[in-house]
């Protein structure tokens, strides 16, 4: 893992991955929606409005995701003082962001036919909209200290703190009496309550929205490091001149 | 085919389209910022490289 954490071998792979992984991102979720909007049976119970679903989760799944690999980026920042892992971090937090309020969005706009309103205190939806706080509270953080040239660690702190929200997410459905549906599918189990006319362009979804956060994690990244290497030459060569 | 289904007044009624086009707003958006940023800033290392 190491061996490829060093930058200058990262911006070698990264290169070559960024158009494969966004071409592919790009792929797989024209693919996914297209067959969501046109080829898959409205549901059985909640007719055509189940579509939603097709944006709705591979977005929640990814805001998720993504502050679970925010938070390892953060914590290898935090024990290793690994400067891409800082980059990383950074890199994840605007994506993770965004993807979280696409969910919250789209859930709002499948509640409204669904259940009959936009909005409710659902401990589902309360604990993604705090995962959005989370996001938006290491972004003004991370911005902050990159400001002042410090090392990234009360973000780093604040993305591990925020870490004991994943559960509550995952969990809340169980938990308490919730609005939201239960989980209709366990990667632990590798088993799925959804029909597979539906589970296809879902599962294509998924993939095509892993690949395109992948592909905008690289490229913050190579534009991070690059704005780096700027600063340093521009360090050096006021140095030099003093 | 699409027409048909893109004029399909229950569509609209159950939010499909406007949340199908906020997420792709989002989405497109997000990778094309990602794509400028990373574009311009490696483009001022290459300039600065050269001086």
């Amino acid at each position: 893992m190491h061996r490829y954490a060093n930058p200058t071998r990262f911006l070698k792979i990264a290169r070559v991955a960024t158009p494969i992984v966004a071409l592919l991102g790009l792929a797989l979720t024209a693919a996914g929606l297209w067959i969501g909007l046109f080829a898959s049976p409205p549901d059985y119970q909640q007719g055509e409005s189940v579509r939603i679903m097709y944006v709705h989760v591979p977005a929640a799944w990814l805001g998720a995701g993504g502050y679970m690999s925010l938070a390892i980026a953060s914590a290898t920042a935090l024990i290793w003082r690994h400067p891409l892992a800082t980059i990383a971090a950074r890199a994840i937090a605007p994506a993770g962001a965004a993807f979280t309020a696409i969910c919250l969005v789209s859930g709002s706009l499948w509640g409204k036919p669904t259940w009959g309103t936009y909005w409710v205190w659902d401990a589902r939806l309360t604990s993604m909209l705090v995962l959005l706080f989370l996001y938006l509270g290491y972004l003004a953080l991370s911005a902050s200290e990159a400001e002042k040239g410090g090392e990234a660690r009360a973000s780093s702190i604040l993305a591990l703190v925020g870490v004991i929200n994943l559960p509550i997410i995952k969990y809340s459905v169980e938990w308490w009496n919730t609005l939201h549906q239960g989980s209709s599918i366990s990667v632990v189990n590798a088993s799925s309550k959804i029909a597979p006319e539906l589970l296809t362009p879902l599962l294509l979804s998924v993939a095509g929205f892993s690949f395109l956060f992948a592909a905008i994690v690289l490229m913050r990244m190579r534009a991070m490091l690059a704005q780096q290497r700027v600063e340093a030459r521009s360090r050096r060569m006021a140095e030099a001149l003093a | 085919m699409t027409e048909g289904v893109v004029a399909r007044p229950d569509l609209w009624a159950n939010f499909i389209w406007p949340a199908y086009a906020i997420t792709l707003v989002g989405l497109l958006g997000l990778l094309i910022w990602a794509f400028v940023s990373m574009r311009s800033a490696e483009k001022k290392a290459e300039e600065s490289k050269r001086r």
